[in-house]
């Protein structure tokens, strides 16, 4: 009878598909998710071709260009030791992108498994909230520049410091999403058949969690950019020889009166990408989960 | 409403604990040598035991912790490296400037965010509407200490209209205070203000087309006081549940904001502590930091119950 | 019954963005001091045509026809003198009692401020008048009441309430927007006693909207049918109820529960009503008329006068055959 039932049921497979591409028919639609997806898909794909870009090393001095405002030469301008800006911003890309992608693996591996013991075990859930609970007492980037002032400063600093200080948002997130699931009829049934706790865990609750938690994820990501941009500022995070946007602002500030560019660039590029990942997050949230809250 | 308040003060405890835990741990996490690290490259076997000493470094763990609780109970929160005197009275001794900006900041905010979400609403996706949508987006994107850089060059170096740093005391001069204070209190309050703007909005939108609207209308009320007083006085509860988050961003945001206007405040005691690897001060500017927004929610929270007769006045 | 009538609507038509059209020339009279029921089932469009006598449709609603209240027109009336209007000649309660008062101000404070708007007095004598309403809508400690909450009242008691905000100006006419339906059915009958009751002691005329044929056969004087946003029966009460002309009337009064007793057998129309946005040609009820021919399909009927006091929009109607030899 079992071998009935599923042969007229469509294969797993084709039906993630479908679904799949029902999603992403409903996101083609939404406003708000096509201008995130321009705006950081387009900051994405600088940072990915800036060897075709630019061959200029970022830190290579010319004493006799400093200065240069934007011009033909130079698109963005030149620093106070004539270090190429277009060499520099898009280097500094690379290396804010990459923090902020590294907190948000570090997110979805420890907030899905922080999330899921608490959820699914409710012994741990009482610990590990209250856990949460303290580490969301404080302000999210005076914890972050506390971590980051301890270890020193390095790019692992300022993605230790920032996963600290969201992954237990991401767990909160991962945790509500659980508890509504492991109360569903199905889940319910898996369990009086006998199915093992991993198994129920990895089969039929996390799917449930995915989407809060992509929604999560690409604030976590806007979050970490501009977090991370407020620690290299004050010089917690990477060194000034891979500059990330943060260190940038920081050295053009010296010089803002005379060379605006140096400063309001990266800024510029910063917002581009925060706001494209807010817009992103913004129209996921509307498409795949509408009624959710997304902890700040 | 006693019970209440003692109930929330007793709930407040354990995370206060873990709070103050996570703080002292801080020190913890410094690689390798602590003392070495503070002291520096140059510092000689006595300095560093010195050191040690100073912190309790040469202590058990346990002893350290208990010492920790200790001192923590009776106020003390060590005493700072650079400055030589205890942490806690600098951090009390800065705080009036920091609050003062912090208030200062959240009433712009309030009145910025507020007043932008409520006309984002009433002209419902009309080109309003969609700027006063941007305008919250930009708030949540732009980093704040970018945004008090461009502010200084366009007010101060272009226009001219204040200084580009510096603080008067409120208590020497207020129009002074005001002229020093204006530009980071704005720079603060332009982000937050984003956020106010999208919470305002959204529920004013839903309010509008409560049933309870209608009926003010029906009454024959103008539509001022329609929106004015009976669509306000639903729309004021979910900011006022905003206003705790707004200050913790705004706490956060001071340590560069003070740092860049040159303001003694906390936020630009915490910045050099910072610098000079003060981690006493570190630790003690987090745990102040955090226990103030801590009782402040509570506050916040006991003001809520007191705005909301579903939850002050128990049904019959 | 030849007085002079208070409202008067005349080819009321109301349609949203163009492309749906919610009433559909609308006509009908309402007499000083009568009660006027309005029925039919939810869509037809009779909580639109109410909320339009009000002024109170949404910016994206396109209103044409004439609403003349007391001889004036109530859709060629600047927003500012129809405000005042409200509220002091046209008092409404509406379906939602547990949500239609605002849950952050006291009863005695939103009643108080419906009397302040229109008439100058002191915040002490509204006080005292907002108190003599609630003793007259039937709640007892009315002073006590006034400082109370909404949530801290039944939902029976809250729309007493509604009753007393309407009626603070001791306005001419009461537009009731299912008023009973929310409620369970002992309070429902002692809310619809309470209206009849007001009516006789202040000669005020009320517009009752519902979709329970029960609820007309207790209070009302007259009645208008909706259905799927055309009138198609207006009758006088007994009429209506002995001699149906039109065969959605007949459904409907097949499908009436009794108020007081549980008949548990209700006898429902087939089939439901079409989308407004996609009508069938010729007579709207056609595609669920037990009765259809072919000429119904044709084109759809007039409301015509097919008996004294009664009108009907059907060419089956059994006075319409009758009067024509």
């Amino acid at each position: 009878m079992s071998d009935l039932t599923h042969a007229a049921q469509p294969s797993r497979l084709s039906l993630a598909l479908a679904s799949m591409r029902h999603w992403l028919r409903r996101l083609a639609a939404n406003r708000s998710f096509l201008l995130g997806a321009i705006l950081f898909g387009s900051i994405c794909v600088l940072t990915l071709l800036t060897p075709l870009i630019t061959s200029v090393d970022p830190n290579a001095l010319s004493v006799r260009n400093r200065f240069k405002p934007p011009s033909d030469q130079y698109l963005l301008g030149t620093d106070n030791l004539g270090r190429d800006m277009l060499s520099r911003v898009l280097n500094g890309a690379r290396l804010s992108l990459s923090i902020g992608f590294a907190v948000v693996a570090l997110n979805a591996v420890f907030g899905v498994f922080l999330g899921a013991i608490a959820g699914y075990y409710r012994r741990l859930d009482d610990l590990l909230m209250r856990l949460a609970d303290a580490l969301m007492a404080f302000p999210a980037v005076l914890l972050a520049i506390g971590i980051a002032a301890a270890l020193g400063p390095s790019a692992a600093t300022a993605i230790i410091a920032l996963a600290v200080v969201y992954i237990p948002r991401t767990a909160r997130v991962v945790r509500a999403s659980i508890m509504v699931a492991r109360e569903l009829d199905y889940v319910q049934a898996a369990r009086a058949a006998g199915a093992r706790d991993g198994r129920i865990l990895w089969h039929h609750i996390l799917p449930n969690c995915l989407a809060p938690l992509i929604v999560q994820l690409s604030f976590v990501f806007a979050y970490a950019v501009l977090s991370e941009a407020v620690l290299s500022f004050l010089g917690l995070s990477a060194p000034p020889t891979q500059p990330s946007w943060g260190v940038l602002i920081a050295e053009g500030r010296t010089y803002m009166r005379e060379a605006a560019w140096l400063t309001v660039i990266p800024g510029i590029a910063i917002a581009v990408t925060v706001l494209g990942l807010n817009l992103l997050g913004d129209g996921l949230r509307d498409v795949l989960d509408p009624r959710m809250k997304v902890e700040q | 409403m006693i019970s209440f308040v003692v109930s929330r003060l007793l709930q407040a405890i354990p995370i206060l604990i873990l709070v103050s835990l996570i703080a002292f741990g801080i020190i913890y996490l410094i690689p390798g040598d602590a003392a070495v690290v503070i002291g520096g490259p140059s510092a000689t076997p006595e300095e560093l035991e010195q050191i040690r000493r100073n912190l309790g470094l040469d202590q058990p763990l346990h002893v350290q912790i208990a010492t920790f609780y200790i001192n923590l109970f009776k106020g003390d929160l060590g005493r700072s490296l650079t400055l030589g005197i205890p942490v806690m009275d600098a951090l009390i001794a800065r705080s009036p400037i920091t609050i003062g900006i912090a208030i200062y900041s959240l009433v712009l905010t309030i009145v910025i965010g507020l007043s932008t979400g409520m006309l984002a609403a009433l002209n419902h996706n009309r080109w309003i509407d969609q700027a006063a949508t941007l305008f919250a987006l930009l708030g949540v994107s732009l980093p704040n200490f970018w945004l008090s850089l461009v502010m200084i060059v366009l007010f101060s170096v272009m226009l001219g209209w204040l200084p580009t740093g510096g603080y008067i005391p409120f208590t020497q001069d207020p129009i002074g205070w005001l002229r020093t204070t204006t530009l980071p209190a704005a720079a603060l309050a332009l982000l937050q203000a984003g956020l106010l703007t999208r919470i305002t909005r959204s529920t004013l939108l839903e309010v509008l087309n409560q049933d309870y609207i209608r009926t003010a209308r029906a009454k024959g009320l103008p539509e001022w006081i329609v929106v004015g007083r009976h669509a306000l006085a639903n729309v004021m509860m979910p900011v006022v549940t905003m206003v705790g988050l707004v200050l913790s961003v705004l706490l956060s945001g001071s340590i560069v904001i003070e740092s860049i206007f040159g303001i003694p405040g906390i936020g630009s005691l915490l910045g050099s502590a910072i610098s000079n690897r003060d981690y006493p001060m570190i630790q003690g500017g987090l745990l102040f930091v955090t226990t103030a927004l801590l009782l402040l929610n509570i506050v916040i929270d006991l003001l809520y119950t007191a705005l909301d007769p579903r939850i002050r006045v128990k049904g019959r | 019954m030849t007085a002079a009538p208070l409202l008067s609507v005349r080819d009321l038509t109301v349609s949203f963005g163009g492309r749906v059209t919610a009433v559909r020339d609308a006509s009908f009279d309402v007499r000083p001091g009568e009660l006027l029921g309005v029925v039919g089932e939810s869509g037809s469009g009779k909580s639109i045509t109410a909320l339009a006598v009000m002024g109170l449709l949404p910016p994206t609603a396109t209103v044409t026809g004439s609403i003349l209240f007391d001889e004036q027109d109530l859709l060629a009336m600047p927003r500012s003198r129809l405000r005042k209007l409200r509220g002091r000649e046209i008092g409404m309660i509406f379906q939602e009692p547990m949500t239609s008062l605002n849950p952050v101000f006291t009863i005695g404070d939103q009643i108080t401020e419906a009397i302040l708007v229109h008439e100058r007095m002191s915040r002490k004598a509204a006080w005292d008048r907002a108190s003599e309403l609630l003793e007259k809508v039937g709640i007892p400690a009315p002073r006590r009441r006034l400082q109370d909450y909404p949530h801290q009242l039944s939902g029976g008691m809250r729309q007493r309430v509604m009753i007393a905000i309407a009626l603070s100006s001791s306005p001419k006419l009461l537009i009731a927007d299912e008023p009973t339906t929310a409620l369970d059915v002992t309070i429902q009958a002692q809310l619809l006693d309470l209206l009849n009751q007001l009516r006789e002691d202040f000669g005020t005329a009320i517009l009752l909207i519902t979709h329970n044929m029960g609820v007309m056969a207790e209070v009302a004087d007259r009645v208008v049918v909706m259905y799927a946003s055309r009138i198609v029966e207006q009758s006088g009460i007994f009429d209506l109820f002995d001699r149906p002309q039109h065969p959605y009337t007949e459904g409907l009064l097949g499908s009436t529960p009794e108020l007081d007793a549980d008949t548990p057998r209700l006898r429902t129309i087939a089939g439901t009503m079409p989308n407004p946005s996609e009508l069938p040609p010729g007579c709207l009820f056609a595609p669920r008329c037990p009765k259809v021919v072919d000429a119904c399909l044709a084109a759809q009927p007039a409301l015509v006068p097919v008996a004294p006091d009664q009108r009907a929009a059907c060419i089956l109607a059994p006075g319409l055959i009758e009067s024509t030899p």
